[in-house]
């Protein structure tokens, strides 16, 4: 087999056992790796109706077929469970070099099961798989933790706020790479599992080294020919979007009632450059370089979404206490979109102006589940709801919506309703066509043309989430150009259609895990500010009518019926058995 | 055909017109006549220009490439320009009170 190890590590914690598992080739065809197959593995083994942070849930990372060779932008993985923030399954990949780690160690995934009567860690070191004390590791931060286990190898763990279940805690993975958003760090430590270590030195093997050298050399070209991942991304990171938006209205203010911030500048990439200086930590085989800590010490640089959630959301205007609850985000082990919406959800609730010195107190006490922490700590869907006012939380099904007012890109309005993961911008970032124009411009401001557009971007990103490469990179490279060097890589021929009919197979599989916990299309909605308030845009509300027809005319495009349920001849087209 | 998205102009939405109403692009010059435009710059589109916001008088019928020019940025420039809150291309034609944003281009998430 090339690309793939074509085995993966089991991990009983209860009866203390480790397995090695293969799979197939045919298997592997069908789901690729990464997203594609952590969710086929929790699809087939999470029961129906079970509590996310009890044993009964599985924890699956998961590596892809590119991942661990020198494809550019490969050294990403995913991890994929039941998320105790949204009940839905729930993906999350994170780049660093953790991922290719796993494959030289290896295995292209671990699969975790059960839950350990102490705290443990997980080392695999060349195909051997142990399970260790971590008694000592309990109570410490992310970054202690990466430093005490690095030593072994590549560190994915959690800090205080995994451990003690933040249902938006996550997985840190290389110091400051992060596997966000939906808690899946909190059902690390529902497992008393506090941290995984790889470390090996296979290669990846590679079936045709001629036809890769050529694909690898087009998707370099395209990188460093395209401005966008040579200069726009690497000079200033995505920090740099906060002046766009905010001009654009549709950066998120004062918890989604308004569209621009008057001190967006104080808070942008613009003014991050000229007040430090920067130094890129890239992630590994990544020419783009988006990542960037400030130079001589170890403070990362906020991401465009953590600016716009502390900053603007929240009304902060000082870049420097944002840049202070990211770092107490990362060390705690918590997703700043989530942590800061719920900040600014409690500000509404509570008619506040948040200080500077309020908002690091706040998200100190959400690490610590301490105080009102420990309700913050719950996600803005459930603290809104136990203080009887729902709809300040502005989510969708559960999860916490990202830096863009959908009220400005309807398509990412339809896009963040149909995400199966929930409020989320990176299913299908229709920012690309509706503002950069990449790959062609299309009218922001209407639902007409998006269905259809919607539903492949998100096929389109869900392969690349399972190959698994940096969505970054679709700015610059298409979807044949990566057939062509997994063709290349596996020795099995994949063209443009074959990687968007996967993404669409792992699409319904995980709509068919959300229909069996409940989900209906009547979750498929958005906040009712949204369809009520104009956010400082007159008319600019979305009318509930043309959205309701967006979204029956995407389930059609999709091959569901008009209740959201994907027909019988879909399911048997894709190869999918119930 | 980045232009073939209508926009809102200053003018119109002064004048009230419903948001997609206005699409009178023009095309020819006229004699003497100035129009005047606000210009910002973003990021890398900084060292261009000391000032980060301009205010520039420029003739009636005059393009967005026409303006880069005046400013002193380079027509193969990648640019993401931005006229009223809508992306726009080069050739995109002015209008009397209109914002422009000039960014590099950009992508992020």
């Amino acid at each position: 087999m090339f690309g793939w190890n074509g085995k993966i590590a089991k991990v009983y914690l209860t009866e203390k056992k480790t397995e090695t598992v293969s799979l197939d080739e045919e298997f592997l065809t069908n789901y690729l790796g990464g997203r594609g197959l952590g969710v086929k593995f929790v699809y087939d083994l999470v029961k129906p109706g079970i509590d996310p942070l009890s044993s009964e849930n599985i924890l699956a990372f998961a590596a892809g077929p590119l991942t661990g060779t020198s494809c550019p932008t490969s050294g990403r993985y995913a991890t994929v469970s039941k998320s105790p923030l949204t009940g839905s399954i729930f993906d999350s990949n994170s780049g660093g070099n953790f991922g290719p780690e796993l494959k030289f160690a290896g295995f292209d995934g671990l699969v975790v099961l059960g839950k350990a009567e102490e705290p443990v860690y997980i080392e695999i070191h060349n195909g051997k798989i142990s399970i260790k004390d971590a008694r000592h590791l309990w109570g410490k931060n992310t970054r202690e933790v990466n430093r005490e286990l690095s030593k072994f190898g590549r560190v994915a763990c959690i800090g205080k706020a995994g451990e003690k279940g933040v249902r938006f805690a996550n997985i840190m993975n290389d110091y400051t790479h992060t596997c966000g958003r939906g808690g899946l760090g909190a059902v690390m430590g529902s497992k008393n599992l506090k941290a995984i270590v790889v470390k090996g030195n296979k290669k990846i093997s590679i079936s045709d080294r001629e036809r890769y050298k050529k694909y690898f050399q087009d998707i370099t070209r395209l990188l460093v020919a395209s401005p966008v991942s040579s200069k726009g991304l690497s000079e200033y990171g995505t920090a740099v979007l906060v002046n766009l938006t905010n001009y654009m209205r549709i950066l998120p203010t004062g918890n989604f009632r308004f569209s621009r911030f008057d001190f967006a500048e104080e808070i942008s990439g613009e003014k991050i450059n000229s007040v430090f200086p920067i130094k890129k930590t890239p992630c590994y085989a990544c020419p783009i370089a988006c990542k960037r800590e400030v130079r001589n010490t170890e403070i990362e640089v906020p991401e465009y979404e953590t600016i716009s959630m502390f900053g603007s959301s929240c009304r902060i205007s000082n870049i420097q206490t944002i840049m202070r609850a990211n770092r107490l985000c990362n060390e705690y082990g918590i997703d700043t979109i989530t942590t800061g919406s719920t900040i600014a959800c409690y500000a509404e609730l509570k008619g506040e102006e948040l200080t500077d010195e309020k908002l690091l107190e706040l998200v100190e006490l959400i690490g610590e589940r301490k105080g009102i922490g420990q309700e913050l700590c719950e996600g803005s869907m459930r603290f809104a709801r136990a203080n009887k006012n729902p709809d300040i939380s502005m989510q969708v099904k559960g999860l916490e919506l990202p830096g863009y007012d959908p009220r400005g890109v309807l398509g990412l309005a339809l896009g963040y309703a149909t995400s199966n993961r929930g409020g989320c911008h990176l299913r299908a970032y229709m920012i690309g066509p509706e503002i950069f124009g990449k790959p062609k411009l299309v009218n922001r401001l209407t639902f007409s043309g998006k269905s259809g557009l919607v539903q492949v971007i998100q096929n389109l990103f869900t392969a690349v989430d399972s190959l698994v490469v940096c969505k970054f990179a679709l700015f610059s490279v298409g979807e044949e150009e990566w057939a062509n060097i997994l063709s290349a890589v596996t020795g099995i021929e994949f063209v443009s259609e074959s990687l968007l009919e996967i993404g669409e197979r792992i699409w319904n599989i995980e709509r068919l895990f959300n229909l069996t916990e409940k989900f209906s299309n009547k979750d498929d909605t958005l906040p009712e500010r949204f369809f009520q308030e104009d956010g400082g845009v007159e008319g600019r509300n979305i009318k509930k009518d043309e959205f309701r027809a967006s979204l029956l005319e995407y389930y059609r495009f999709r091959g569901w019926d008009r209740e959201g349920i994907p027909t019988k001849e879909k399911l048997a087209q894709l190869n999918i058995q119930l | 055909m980045l232009e073939a998205v209508r926009r809102p102009t200053a003018s119109s939405k002064k004048m009230g017109s419903t948001l997609f109403s206005s699409g009178t692009f023009l095309t020819q010059k006229r004699a003497a006549k100035k129009l005047k435009v606000n210009v910002k710059l973003f990021a890398t589109v900084r060292k261009f220009s000391q000032k980060d916001n301009l205010e520039i008088n420029i003739e009636e019928g005059s393009r967005v490439k026409d303006l880069l020019s005046r400013i002193g940025i380079p027509q193969d420039e990648p640019l993401l320009v931005i006229v009223n809150e809508y992306t726009q291309g080069k050739e995109t034609p002015l209008q009397e009170g209109d914002t422009l944003c000039l960014f590099p281009i950009i992508a992020g998430g």
